[in-house]
């Protein structure tokens, strides 16, 4: 049986990889804050059935799986392709990327990264994830076509992404 | 049938589940996906695990900056939160709190700590890979990126007296890979890389709008090229989207207009794309060997069936619609463009080496300065080149052995690149590379109008470089390439 005081080293090195995995489903920054606060009510209200032996990772990816498969506010917004199952080859999906690297190493490598970012383009990237300005006030303001942020940020997105790899030493797709 | 989990296509869709623009469709397709291949499942989850990475990331280093500013004005009393939070229950507040502070405290460290002297990410879209290379920074890979000095806020009447349709045609994206991308996803990929290298900041490049006829906007093209124009780019994948495209100036606008589609293949002789071209040299462009051999590769990148084994000659008639032959003829039009591509000449000096003095961008002003310096000193440049057309940048083309300097229409400015590599003689021994011996084998910088650029090259590639084998250079020398304002043009 663990020890509650157990749980807090556990939760907090889990922490960003349960965010990241509730919001891969969840994309509104609100209920995903939300469903998070409650996956979180829910770890520590079950830790005393948690299994060491087990991945802790694993083990809040599956408690968030249910929590959102059960809510029928939130498993309306997801296709119906997208079942119980599903949510199990993605939390896998999630156990190999995290096997790759750990949180705390992609974050560093990507601190470095973001340093190389011209002015203009890490302007678009602080307004769309520390602001949270809606693409299109962005664009506007940039005298943009909403398309075109949107393929830049997508086309930023994969070089700061293939930096961490190449940072890390990890192959690029 | 499963997607592939690297194709562009599962790219799409997992960007537009992230952006939240995904169709239902599109929704249900990439969900398909994941639950049917574990890849997938592993590429989506590794797409979210980084697109909340790069949230947290920069929220936190947006929160660090605050709160380094509040410390260094003397107004920090208690520990920030390191981002903001919906409201939580109680009794995580202080053991989250601590968190914060705890990663806060080791982030103002990190920012503290000395920067390292890395020149920033230059961004150029990255071409399908095996037609043109990927061109980013990495401290790994051997290319060195010297960082855009001095950029020139143009205004909209800052045009040297060029039309729009002049100046966008004159605007060269570095390449363009497209595969089975919706005509207006195209089109945006384009106008994206136009942003990306308007390095002037001119304002009508920023304010331009490409409008799409809406029936046509989901028509799905595949088109690749090298460097190319951004108007020709745009005309040939509206060409391939069965449109025409008209500009208005006044409003700053591409605007398409459909055409018939789908459209039908018709039977067309190929060697008709280059009668009446004439090469550089007075040759007609149809009776030489390496413009049709050009003319085939460009057809086969477009989806023309024809057989590279067999001359031309022999395939007189091939099926091919419309927008293909539109879009044949822009790509001819761009190697003829190339090929006439005003090259600056450079004056060449070799310098005592000083590693503080390496990899740089010579400004106009330092640049005349240091030329009449070396003329009252009486010392001649060791050479005056004319950088190669990069053939790097050429569709199809294999990586060859680089001449030391190439050059690449890149925006509305140059590219300059000395190439050199390290003898095998003279390869360091170690794991990693020492300070003082640079690793990097290519050095790369976007010049403005008189500009110059210095670099540091080992003596073999100064002996290369200057043609002289008897004279001694040091370990390391300065490379120092400034305008030559004195020799023609060829």
């Amino acid at each position: 049986m663990t020890s509650p005081d157990h749980f807090l080293p556990l939760f907090l090195a889990a922490q960003p990889d349960v965010r990241a995995f509730i919001g891969a489903m969840v994309r509104d920054p609100v209920t995903r804050e939300a469903v998070f606060q409650e996956v979180a009510m829910i770890l520590w209200k079950k830790f005393s059935l948690y299994d060491p032996a087990r991945s802790f990772g694993a083990w809040a990816r599956g408690v968030a799986a249910h929590k959102i498969m059960e809510d029928r506010r939130l498993r309306a917004r997801l296709p119906e392709s997208c079942t119980a199952e599903t949510l199990e080859a993605l939390s896998i999906g999630f156990a190999k990327d995290d096997a790759e690297a750990v949180w705390q190493d992609r974050e560093r490598a990507l601190n470095y990264c973001l340093e190389l970012l011209p002015e203009r383009t890490a302007g678009f990237i602080n307004q769309r994830y520390h602001d949270q300005r809606p693409v299109e006030v962005i664009a506007q303001e940039a005298d943009m076509t909403v398309d075109a942020l949107y393929q830049t940020l997508s086309r930023v997105r994969r070089q700061l992404r293939e930096c961490v790899q190449r940072r890390l030493g990890l192959p690029l797709n | 049938m499963s997607l592939n989990p690297h194709s562009s296509e599962f790219a799409h869709l997992v960007t537009a589940w992230l952006d939240e623009t995904a169709t239902a469709e599109e929704a249900a397709q990439l969900w398909q996906a994941v639950a049917e291949s574990p890849e997938c499942a592993l590429e989506f989850a590794a797409a979210a695990r980084f697109e909340s990475l790069l949230a947290e990331t920069v929220q936190e280093r947006a929160g660090e900056k605050t709160a380094l500013r509040q410390v260094v004005a003397g107004q920090f009393k208690t520990p920030p939160q390191a981002k903001d939070r919906a409201p939580a229950a109680r009794r995580w507040q202080m053991p989250l709190r601590a968190a914060a502070a705890i990663a806060l405290l080791s982030s103002l460290a990190w920012l503290l700590w000395p920067a390292a002297e890395t020149p920033k990410m230059a961004e150029i879209s990255s071409p399908k890979p095996g037609t043109v290379p990927t061109v980013s920074h990495s401290p790994a890979a051997p290319v060195r990126r010297l960082p855009l000095v001095s950029p020139v806020a143009a205004d909209a009447a800052d045009t040297g007296g060029k039309s729009l349709p002049q100046r966008l045609d004159s605007f060269f994206l570095a390449g363009v890979a497209l595969d089975q991308v919706p005509l207006r996803e195209a089109l945006g990929i384009l106008q994206g890389q136009l942003q990306e290298l308007n390095f002037l900041n001119a304002e009508a490049l920023q304010k331009l709008r490409v409008t799409v006829p809406a029936d046509a906007a989901g028509r799905r093209i595949t088109f690749h090229s090298g460097s190319i124009a951004f108007l020709k780019a745009v005309r040939a994948v509206a060409a391939l989207g069965g449109c025409e495209v008209t500009v208005d100036e006044p409003t700053l606008a591409l605007i398409l207009q459909r055409g018939i589609f789908p459209q039908v293949a018709e039977r067309r002789d190929l060697r008709n794309i280059l009668a009446g071209r004439v090469n550089a040299d007075g040759t007609a462009a149809a009776s030489d060997p390496d413009r049709l051999a050009a003319l085939m590769a460009d057809a086969s990148s477009l989806g023309i069936a024809l057989d590279p084994t067999r001359p031309l000659a022999e395939q007189a008639s091939l099926p091919m619609t419309r927008g293909q032959w539109a879009a044949l003829q822009l790509l001819t039009d761009t190697r003829e463009q190339l090929s006439q591509f005003p090259m600056p000449n450079f004056q060449l000096y070799l310098t005592e080496g000083d590693p503080s003095e390496a990899d740089k961008v010579i400004e106009e002003d330092q640049a005349k300065k240091m030329q009449a310096n070396f003329q009252s000193t009486g010392t001649a440049p060791v050479a005056v080149v004319t950088p190669v057309l990069s053939p790097l940048f050429a569709l199809g083309s294999q990586a060859p052995t680089l001449p030391p300097i190439t050059a690449q229409p890149l925006g509305e400015v140059t590219q300059v690149t000395v190439n050199w590599s390290l003898p095998p003689s003279s390869a360091p021994t170690a794991a990693e590379p020492t300070p003082e011996q640079p690793a990097a084998t290519t050095v790369t910088g976007v010049l403005l109008a008189g500009q110059g650029m210095s670099t540091m090259v080992d003596s073999a590639t100064a002996s290369r470089l200057s043609g002289s084998s008897s004279v001694s250079f040091s370990a390391f020398t300065n490379l120092v390439l400034l305008p030559d304002t004195n020799a023609p043009r060829p």
